[in-house]
């Protein structure tokens, strides 16, 4: 009895996955038809071919409206049509992470260095290679990014996916409450370095009760000067900028030390949030209630910001240190072709398009003049209602920012700007270098949780620096932080002898 | 056995076999079908073209490679201990609590109002963690904080919790329980409920009080279900819950070696990396781990009392 009971359940079994592998089947070929058709066809007109698109971004209601007045216009230009799938922000990193697992065959995809991590997709072999195609298909990108953007893209010689055409490098600078700032009557040109705030702060916190005089956290650390942190600020390993041939423990240097001794005392004097370490500072910046907060510039980010982020207060801007370009400024969005494509060529036709063709670009970015915008001059357009409900796409994610058009009230001039700002970049020390993590997995694992430990609270000055540094680099030494540093600067020695 | 035998018994159980088809299919589809991945863990896992079970057969085998990173820092000791202690402490004041809460809300009389106690315990259970970590974040945080606030208005010192470890024990088991207890506690109502009234109508006639009725009728009927929940939960002593440790301290650094356990661990190990085949071997290894957990507790039932067992 037992065992016909068995041999049934078996075979419902059995039909079932039948039935599931049969629907999956149907759907691929489905999505493959296409591809066929193309080879089939040639001799007569050839069959347009479809590709594939995910990219960030909340998913918009208007976008099928978008897509086919683009499919028109690409259909005549490169005969192809784009199927534009966005995933929300949140989503994007896991979404992405099926999507390549699982092998689906798509053209291109948005990564970056941080959502869809581009380093981890070029060492997993997700993308696909493009020194080539920019040859053929997409020499004019090469004509119209600036050359560091594509050095910071290149792993081992090689291009794997395509940066935005935007501001090239970091800058940190200080956002000042300008109403608070006026009403004490401060002198603004003095506030540069970390420490060069004490007095300024000190006011605030005497004669302002009810506001932050600091508003960084977690998520937004203080500078520390001449330091390339090249593995982004959470992790404690950095290039020094006038020893550039040396990667150090962040945590052994002085720059750090002065920092996190400033920090200890600010903290202790009030300045800052007391949650500091745990929490998000944002809300007191949109309330009003800060008076400095440390941001990333771009040209005219300050016009952004007001209409933005700080819609309550005037805000003036003051920058902490040169502007430079590391792998993570320089990777800050970039469009890859999937090395499941089955039309990299025309993934690259189009990609080049993205670059050269404003009509298309400004098209994803802002919609269809008439609808979802207007235009004012060559330069300027005016958002229009519909915009707002049903078509909002994250510009700075595609192409070449340098094309697109700007919302009313942009100064003429800022596009000029970004180019000089580029120009103004220097390189860091590390722009290029892409370490290889395969042989010391453990390690990094290690570490990793030693630096989310450590960081936090030294940062925002919550613990003694000098009783808990030497805490801090003991727990980092003893995770296997030295190992690390011997394995990348072997790494990082090699990389400099090829270039 | 006989050929009509067989017959007989399937048309005789049709409509019971295919209550079970979709449940079956369900664990078959997503529980068995997946678990051939699990040779991931010890795999180099690449992407190559054909979708996924091709990049898995062509992925180079690395043996137990993708398990070191797990034991070999200084976090191992403290990352295990918090994790099965936490589970532990879980499992033992979970069930007491929710024993006596079930007991306490069959012995009301008043059944409006133990359904409305039921129901309001219940609640906790439907938010996620995020939102709970704001709870807490309301009563805990330095300057606003409810608790502060306290403390300030009788005369005493502000206390910064979120720096402090040694009161985050007792915040993570009281948080736990508070969420999970009202589900708990629907189990061991509906197993009181199910016993037969006859024998605390006997009792009571042979002069038992309430707390002997308990004691002698109510807990030795729950014995069972308190046995098998018991052994179920053990089996995933390695498996912390991530939403509670990652997120009800806030990810505050201080607070680590009282709230980092593997789940936690290994999210933050491999936020660089994104190593498909390390987090599978944490799967794997909690897994097994889990599995002989259940073997050895079941064994140990069966030895003493050979009917609580699970199999």
């Amino acid at each position: 009895m037992k065992k016909s009971f068995l041999f049934m359940v078996t075979v419902c079994f059995m039909i079932m996955t039948l039935l599931v592998g049969c629907g999956d089947k149907q759907a691929s070929t489905d999505h493959n038809t296409p591809a066929k058709g193309n080879e089939d066809s040639s001799e007569s007109k050839e069959k347009p071919v479809k590709l594939t698109w995910y990219t960030i971004g909340t998913p918009q209601k208007d976008s099928d409206v978008i897509e086919d007045e683009l499919n028109k216009y690409l259909l005549e230009k490169i005969n192809a049509t784009v199927d534009i799938v966005m995933f929300d922000w949140g989503d994007y990193n896991e979404k992405m992470q099926v999507k390549i697992g699982s092998g689906e065959i798509f053209d291109i995809m948005f990564t970056c260095s941080w959502a869809n991590d581009y380093a981890t997709n070029v060492a997993k072999g997700a993308l696909y290679p493009l020194n080539d195609l920019l040859e053929k298909q997409g020499i004019e990108i090469k004509d119209s990014l600036h050359p560091l953007f594509l050095e910071g893209a290149a792993i081992n010689g090689e291009v794997y996916a395509l940066p935005t055409n935007k501001e090239l490098g970091w800058q940190a600078v200080w956002i000042i409450n300008k109403d608070l700032a006026d009403k004490y009557n401060m002198n603004l040109e003095d506030m540069t370095t970390l420490e060069s705030l004490e007095p300024y702060l000190e006011m605030i916190k005497e004669n302002e009760p009810d506001v932050i005089p600091l508003t960084l956290d977690l998520s937004n650390t203080p500078y520390v000067p001449n330091m390339d942190t090249f593995f982004g600020d959470q992790m404690p390993l950095a290039i020094h900028f006038d020893a550039p041939s040396k990667i150090i423990n962040l945590f052994e240097t002085d720059e750090a030390l002065e920092i996190f001794k400033t920090m200890y005392s600010y903290y202790n004097k009030g300045y800052i949030h007391p949650d500091a370490a745990i929490n998000r500072a944002g809300d007191y910046n949109k309330a009003g209630n800060f008076f400095i907060t440390k941001a990333h510039y771009q040209p005219y980010a300050e016009v952004l910001w007001e209409n933005g982020d700080y819609t309550n207060t005037n805000i003036a801007v003051r920058p902490i240190h040169e502007p430079f370009a590391n792998n993570s400024s320089t990777r800050g969005a970039m469009q890859g072709i999937s090395f499941t494509s089955k039309h990299p060529e025309k993934a690259m036709e189009f990609l080049n398009l993205l670059y050269t063709d404003p009509y298309v670009l400004n098209l994803i970015d802002y919609g269809i003049e008439g609808t979802h915008y207007e235009k004012m001059n060559d330069f300027h357009i005016k958002q229009l209602p519909r915009a707002q409900d049903a078509y909002l796409f994250p510009s700075f994610s595609i192409g070449n920012l340098l094309n697109t058009y700007a919302y009313e009230g942009t100064p003429e001039d800022k596009w000029e700007k970004f180019e000089e700002f580029n120009n103004a970049c220097i390189n860091a020390p590390s722009l290029g270098y892409t370490p290889d993590l395969s042989t010391i997995k453990s390690e990094m694992a290690a570490v990793t949780n030693v630096a989310k430990e450590v960081s936090s609270s030294l940062f925002m000055g919550a613990v003694d620096p000098d009783e808990y540094v030497p805490k801090a680099v003991e727990k980092l030494k003893s995770a296997g932080i030295d190992k690390v540093i011997t394995e990348l600067q072997s790494q990082y020695d090699a990389w400099q002898k090829t270039r | 056995m006989k050929k009509s035998n067989k017959k007989h018994f399937i048309r005789k159980n049709c409509p019971l076999l295919l209550m079970v088809l979709p449940g079956a299919a369900w664990l078959l589809i997503f529980k068995y079908l997946p678990m051939f991945g699990v040779v991931i863990a010890f795999k180099d896992f690449r992407y190559y073209p054909g979708g996924f079970i091709s990049s898995m057969i062509h992925s180079e085998w690395v043996g137990f490679k993708n398990f070191e990173f797990l034991f070999s820092s200084n976090d191992a000791y403290i990352i295990i201990r918090n994790t099965v202690g936490y589970n532990l402490v879980f499992i033992i004041t979970g069930t007491i609590l929710s024993v006596a809460f079930a007991i306490m809300l069959n012995e009301m009389t008043r059944k409006k109002l133990s359904k409305i106690f039921q129901t309001s315990m219940f609640f906790p259970y439907f938010l996620s963690w995020v939102i709970v970590s704001y709870f807490v974040y309301a009563y805990l945080s330095s300057d606003k904080g409810i608790i502060n606030q306290m403390l300030l208005s009788l005369g005493m010192d502000k206390t910064s919790w979120y720096t402090q470890p040694k009161f985050w024990p007792m915040i993570l088991v009281l948080v736990n329980n508070w969420k999970h207890l009202g589900y708990s506690t629907v189990y061991y109502l509906a197993a009181i409920c199910s016993v037969d009234k006859t024998y605390y109508e006997s009792a009571m006639l042979d002069g038992a009080t309430k707390w002997q009725q308990i004691k002698y009728i109510t807990l030795p009927h729950l014995k069972p279900m308190i046995i098998t929940l018991t052994i179920l939960s053990i089996g995933r002593i390695f498996s912390a819950d991530f939403g509670l440790f990652y997120n009800v301290p806030k990810q505050s650094g201080p607070l680590f070696p009282v709230t980092n356990v593997i789940d936690t661990y290994v999210y933050r190990a491999l936020m660089y990396s994104g190593d498909i085949g390390m987090s599978t071997a944490t799967g794997l290894f909690q897994a097994v781990i889990g599995f002989l957990l259940i073997m050895l507790t079941n064994y140990i039932v069966k030895k003493i009392d050979k009917d609580s067992a699970i199999f």
